[in-house]
């Protein structure tokens, strides 16, 4: 029995050696892994083969690391100096800039469906809309690496717009699939902004979307839809432009009726 | 869900650090025996099998531009955008900053072939300008390096903005092309 935890204990230590040599294999190069071998060989016996052989096998698998090790480290020795003479007489920063960028990469992250982007995109087009109570987040949801994107409001003039001018350049590609509408619009948040306009355009009925092929179209009382907003906007704007009128004509009236009231204010 | 799913979210799965040596130090991905637990991978073919797993799911995401990596800082896989993409979205931060990236690039390889922080001095010195002082502090702010009195260390966040062992096998072989023409014309 004294024997098997003893080669327990050698499984342990050659288990530590593998954590050190996975995080960094320089600190083998000092290791002396020679008694752990001597010591195996003392312990063995046909009861405990497997472990025995287990042992052997991790042992190995460290000395190969060792000998990668020095080999790398041997060859460092040697290319030290090659490195700084190249490094002092090469001080053109486009030459060392492009090396380091043929080499430079960077962590994939999707930030614009991170939880911080969703919980905003919920509050500016739901509960603006007044149809949901508030849901309020577990703030452990929220990460501080996520970067939040500017919402817009539909309602605006020049939001809506925007749309149209966009559903004009798309008259000309459609039909086809929603990728080759949003062919240009890579950035994330103008990719999601674009796609909020073509879910707009098709709730409104300027376009048709065909589950099967997966196709988006004008639709088929297009003119009619194109017409029918060009005279929802004029409408509105004269409507606009009546309120303005009444409001300043409801002035003049006021002043009319206060002309003191008026002089007051031409002389200011 | 199957198994390339999960190794999506394994491999980039982003945390924070609160640690001595900087506010933002980052944690993406996973090590290995964190992703050989994650999948239920066990018995001692579990290793080859992560490995064969994460071969073919780089040979799958290829396409899209992506790569596995591994830190070489701090041991984790983790998924990264390649050079070529970076080039050509113009999302590399030495785009427009040659000076700022030779700075780094010396530093980086006086670092690697000491084994140890290097002194201001000596990449003042490499750099043969007057005052590298404004790069330093950039690169600080960016977190790529840290800054210790008069010692440069390397920030543990680099680890996922540069593939090192592929860095390292050019800059030894520009070395020794730059040798052996030096040597050859002599």
């Amino acid at each position: 029995m004294v024997n098997r935890s003893e080669l327990q204990d050698l499984m342990k230590e050659i288990e530590e050696l593998e954590k050190q040599a996975n995080s960094d294999t320089d600190q083998l190069i000092d290791k002396d892994l020679i008694p752990i071998f001597h010591k195996l060989s003392s312990l063995l016996n046909p009861k405990d083969i497997d472990l025995a052989l287990s042992i052997l096998q991790g042992g190995t698998d460290i000395l190969r690391l060792k000998i990668e090790a020095i080999k790398q480290y041997i060859l460092l020795l040697s290319q030290r100096e090659l490195i700084d003479a190249f490094l002092e007489n090469n001080s053109d920063d486009i030459l060392l800039n492009s090396l380091l960028k043929r080499f430079w990469i960077s962590p994939f992250q999707i930030s614009s469906i991170s939880s911080k982007y969703l919980i905003k995109s919920y509050q500016n087009l739901v509960l603006e809309k007044k149809s949901r109570s508030a849901y309020s987040p577990p703030s452990e949801l929220v990460s501080n690496s996520e970067k939040s994107v500017e919402m817009f409001s539909l309602d605006s003039k020049e939001i809506q717009e925007e749309i149209h001018s966009f559903y004009q350049n798309i008259l000309n590609v459609l039909p086809c699939e929603l990728s080759v509408i949003l062919h240009n619009y890579q950035n994330p948040s103008q990719y999601f902004r674009h796609f909020s306009y073509i879910l707009h355009l098709t709730q409104e009925g300027f376009l048709k979307y065909d589950q099967q092929t997966k196709f988006f179209s004008i639709a088929a009382d297009k003119e009619e839809r194109v017409e029918k907003y060009e005279r929802k906007r004029e409408k509105k704007e004269m409507d606009e432009s009546n309120e303005k009128k009444k409001g300043n004509l409801n002035k003049i009236v006021n002043q009319d009726e206060n002309p003191n009231e008026r002089k007051g204010s031409e002389e200011i | 869900m199957n198994e390339f799913c999960l190794l999506t979210h394994l491999l980039s799965d982003t945390q924070i650090i609160n640690s001595d040596i900087s506010d933002n130090i980052i944690s993406i991905g996973c090590t290995e025996d964190q992703l050989i637990k994650s999948l239920g991978l066990s018995g001692k073919y579990a290793k080859i099998q992560l490995i064969q797993l994460l071969n073919s799911y780089a040979q799958a995401i290829r396409v899209f531009g992506l790569r596995v990596q591994k830190n070489q800082l701090n041991q984790r896989w983790f998924l990264a955008k390649s050079p070529e993409i970076l080039e050509s979205i113009g999302s590399n931060p030495f785009q427009n900053k040659p000076r700022l990236g030779a700075t780094l690039m010396v530093i980086i390889t006086s670092i690697m072939i000491s084994k140890s922080p290097v002194d201001k001095a000596r990449i003042l010195e490499i750099r043969k300008k007057q005052s590298i002082e404004e790069d330093l502090k950039a690169l600080a702010k960016m977190n790529f390096i840290i800054i210790s009195k008069s010692k440069i260390s390397l920030h543990p966040n680099l680890g996922y903005y540069l593939d090192f062992s592929n860095f390292f096998s050019a800059v030894e072989h520009l070395s020794l092309k730059s040798d052996n023409q030096k040597s050859s014309s002599s």
